[in-house]
């Protein structure tokens, strides 16, 4: 509050409020101006300050909004204080004052007031500019944070659409992903975010005032079925394939010149633009090109369709910022795919060297084991000849009734088992000259039973055939298979020594041809199941325990597959594949 | 009667054999070696030849080819422990090829069908 106690003469105290390096603006107790020094902003009624006296304070539009103010500030002596008040420059543009206002007193009564009045504009603008600048390092840092806790690209993809679509990130109402394809001769529309219409628009907007998930819980939300949710706007994005040679085409461009872009539709009448524009139904929207380390990997487009909201000048700065640390994000979620596509490949190859190695090893094993085997088992046949030999010659002119008849009758019979033996031994690891042939498994079936005819005849057993014919020719040795399969045919003959059914199958897969044993015979026990391939394992008194062993091994020397499965009391059932050779 | 020369080195293949086909009503003569049998299928009076392949000295597929050279009708049947001879082109001039089994039945079979086939074509 101002009070004169000594009259002071007007024109000196004029003369030191024109000193004053703020605008000054005195009125008397009606609001009459009575002064105007010459810092007083200028607006548009006015060019010099000296222009306002004589005028009445109430009748400035500068100062219509403060007016009840002014009043109570001459009327009862109110001082007061306003900030921000808008007024228009004398060149149009628009400014803030801040206002102060004094009454001026004398003897008690009010004289007028006295207002400093000063420019803030540029202070307000600062401040908006800090209170900006803060919100894009927290959206950059919670972005940052985001984008490290991923390296599944679309798991990026989404959170870069995120900070696009979210309000507390940039908060436009679409955006729109377009990548390089992988040879980098197309860009291609890959996913977007967004509502498709305004209804549903307000469905999301009011979901997300209901629940107020932070912007770090937004971007962490793992929402993998945006797509389906957001299916218009992927419905639109995937139909965006552009040729990179199109260097007319407005996306291109932008991608090629590195530099944010904001597309006007109304102006765009012909050509790539207007396309675009129709295709996305848009008025305008920024094209945000994505590259890391010069080179381009793809374009954002976002827009506002929704609010129609215009893009302000002002956001394409920060929107390269971001999209350069977008673009850094993306490529290394690219690379760090790559790599693990890299691994995977790699731990396959090691894989199939390693079964490659095993099966080198198995088969060096076989042949050195095998030679030395078929050396033994070759010189053990002289004397068991001669044992069972002598056994027989005796046993033929003996009679029946003899004491010694029996004892003879066992040391013939155990030497033909040791025959069997030799024969399974030497089948199982002669270094065979192999003799391969394209042939029918239908026929090899046939023939194999044919072999044993007398005894599924004398085991009143019946062979029932499912053939699926006609078979495509599978390259094997059929001497083999035909041993493997005597073996197997034998073993279920077997299992059912009251007599049973032999069902034999055979089936043809895209890879593979396949056959099935089952016989109703009794069965083998869970326990005893993992065994029956093993050598010299056998429940049977007169059973050697190679003939599975055999024949197992038999089929894995083709590369095949043989499998086994049992129900006690009901039977066994094997299941054979060979596979069907590709053409190479 | 028929005349069989058994040629083994196995003195106790030779026994059997012996026995077996005595018992058959063969007159049987022995060699231990392939040297041995060539020397005694000059001598004549041999019907049939039962020729093991492996044996020391020269081999039974060099005795066959020699005895072919001089008796091309003769009968000669290889019996080995090996089948794998079975592939030698040598062992083709040979009438039958079995491999060694206590169970006799299969060489005596031979026996009988190559000497009753060819004594009459010989005549």
């Amino acid at each position: 509050m101002i009070k004169l106690e000594k009259t002071v003469p007007l024109d000196t105290l004029n003369a030191l409020l024109d000193k004053i390096p703020l605008g000054v603006l005195v009125c008397d107790a009606s609001g009459v101006i009575t002064h105007a020094n010459p810092h007083l902003p200028k607006d548009q009624s006015y060019s010099d300050p000296n222009e306002l006296l004589g005028r009445n304070i109430f009748d400035l539009p500068s100062l219509a909004k403060v007016s009840s103010q002014m009043r109570e500030c001459l009327a009862l002596g109110k001082e007061f204080v306003l900030e921000g008040l808008k007024y228009m420059r004398q060149d149009g543009g628009e400014a803030y004052l801040r206002l102060k206002s004094f009454p001026v007193l004398s003897d008690g009564k009010t004289m007028g007031s006295l207002s400093y009045v000063e420019d803030i504009t540029e202070g307000i603008r600062l401040k908006e500019e800090l209170e900006n600048g803060i919100k894009r390092l927290e959206i950059m840092s919670e972005l940052g944070k985001s984008l490290k806790s991923t390296h599944k690209l679309e798991d990026v993809l989404r959170i870069v659409m995120i900070a696009f679509t979210a309000r507390e990130g940039l908060a436009f109402n679409r955006v729109f992903l377009l990548l390089l394809n992988q040879d980098e001769t197309y860009l291609e529309g890959k996913m977007a975010m967004g509502p498709a219409n305004q209804e549903e628009a307000g469905r999301i907007w009011s979901y997300l005032s209901q629940t107020k998930p932070s912007f770090r819980k937004l971007l962490e939300s793992h929402d993998e079925h945006f797509e389906e949710r957001d299916a218009w706007v992927n419905h639109l994005v995937k139909k965006i394939r552009i040729p990179i040679q199109d260097k007319e085409n407005l996306l291109v461009r932008a991608m090629d010149g590195q530099s944010c872009e904001i597309v006007n539709c109304s102006i765009e009448e012909r050509g790539s633009g207007k396309s675009l524009c129709e295709l996305l139904g848009t008025s305008s929207f920024v094209a945000v090109p994505l590259a890391s380390k010069g080179k381009s990997i793809g374009i954002i487009l976002a827009d506002n369709l929704i609010s129609g909201k215009s893009i302000e000048r002002e956001k394409v700065e920060f929107l390269e910022v971001l999209a350069y640390h977008a673009s850094a994000a993306i490529e290394s979620a690219k690379l760090y795919e790559k790599l693990a596509h890299q691994v995977a490949e790699l731990e396959k190859a090691n894989q199939r060297l390693k079964e490659g190695s095993e099966r080198l090893v198995r088969v060096e094993k076989l042949s050195v084991m095998g030679e030395i085997t078929s050396q033994v088992a070759h010189e053990l046949r002289n004397p068991l000849a001669i044992i069972g030999g002598f056994a027989n010659s005796i046993l033929k002119k003996l009679d029946p009734n003899d004491p010694n008849y029996e004892y003879l009758k066992i040391i013939s019979q155990e030497s033909q088992r040791m025959e069997n033996i030799l024969d399974n031994v030497l089948n199982f690891t002669r270094p065979e000259r192999a003799h391969w042939e394209n042939t029918d498994l239908n026929e090899i079936i046939e023939q194999t039973l044919d072999m044993l005819g007398k005894e599924i005849e004398d085991g009143k057993i019946w062979a029932k055939r499912n053939y699926c014919s006609p078979l495509p020719l599978i390259l094997v040795n059929p001497d083999q298979i035909r041993h493997g399969l005597v073996n197997i045919f034998r073993n279920a003959i077997a299992a059912m020594p009251q007599g049973g059914t032999l069902s034999i199958g055979t089936s043809l897969t895209n890879a593979s041809v396949k056959m099935s044993v089952a016989d109703t015979g009794c069965g083998i026990p869970r326990e005893r199941l993992d065994n029956v391939f093993k050598a010299f394992y056998t429940t049977k008194p007169d059973s050697n325990g190679l003939g599975l062993t055999v024949a197992s091994e038999i089929i894995k020397n083709h590369n095949g597959f043989i499998g086994v499965e049992s129900e006690e009391g009901k039977g066994t059932t094997f299941y054979i594949e060979f596979p069907l050779k590709k053409e190479e | 009667m028929k005349t069989v020369l058994l040629v083994d080195d196995e003195e106790h293949i030779l026994k059997l054999y012996q026995k077996v086909f005595s018992d058959d009503g063969f007159q049987v003569k022995l060699a231990q070696s392939g040297e041995q049998a060539i020397q005694m299928a000059k001598e004549g009076d041999i019907d049939l030849v039962i020729l093991d392949i492996k044996m020391e000295g020269i081999s039974g597929l060099e005795t066959l080819a020699e005895l072919r050279k001089s008796k091309r009708n003769m009968p000669i049947i290889l019996n080995s422990a090996y089948s794998t001879y079975k592939s030698d082109f040598q062992s083709w001039l040979a009438d039958a090829y079995l491999v060694k089994s206590a169970n006799v039945d299969e060489l005596r079979l031979k026996v009988r069908e190559l000497l009753e086939v060819k004594v009459p074509v010989e005549r």
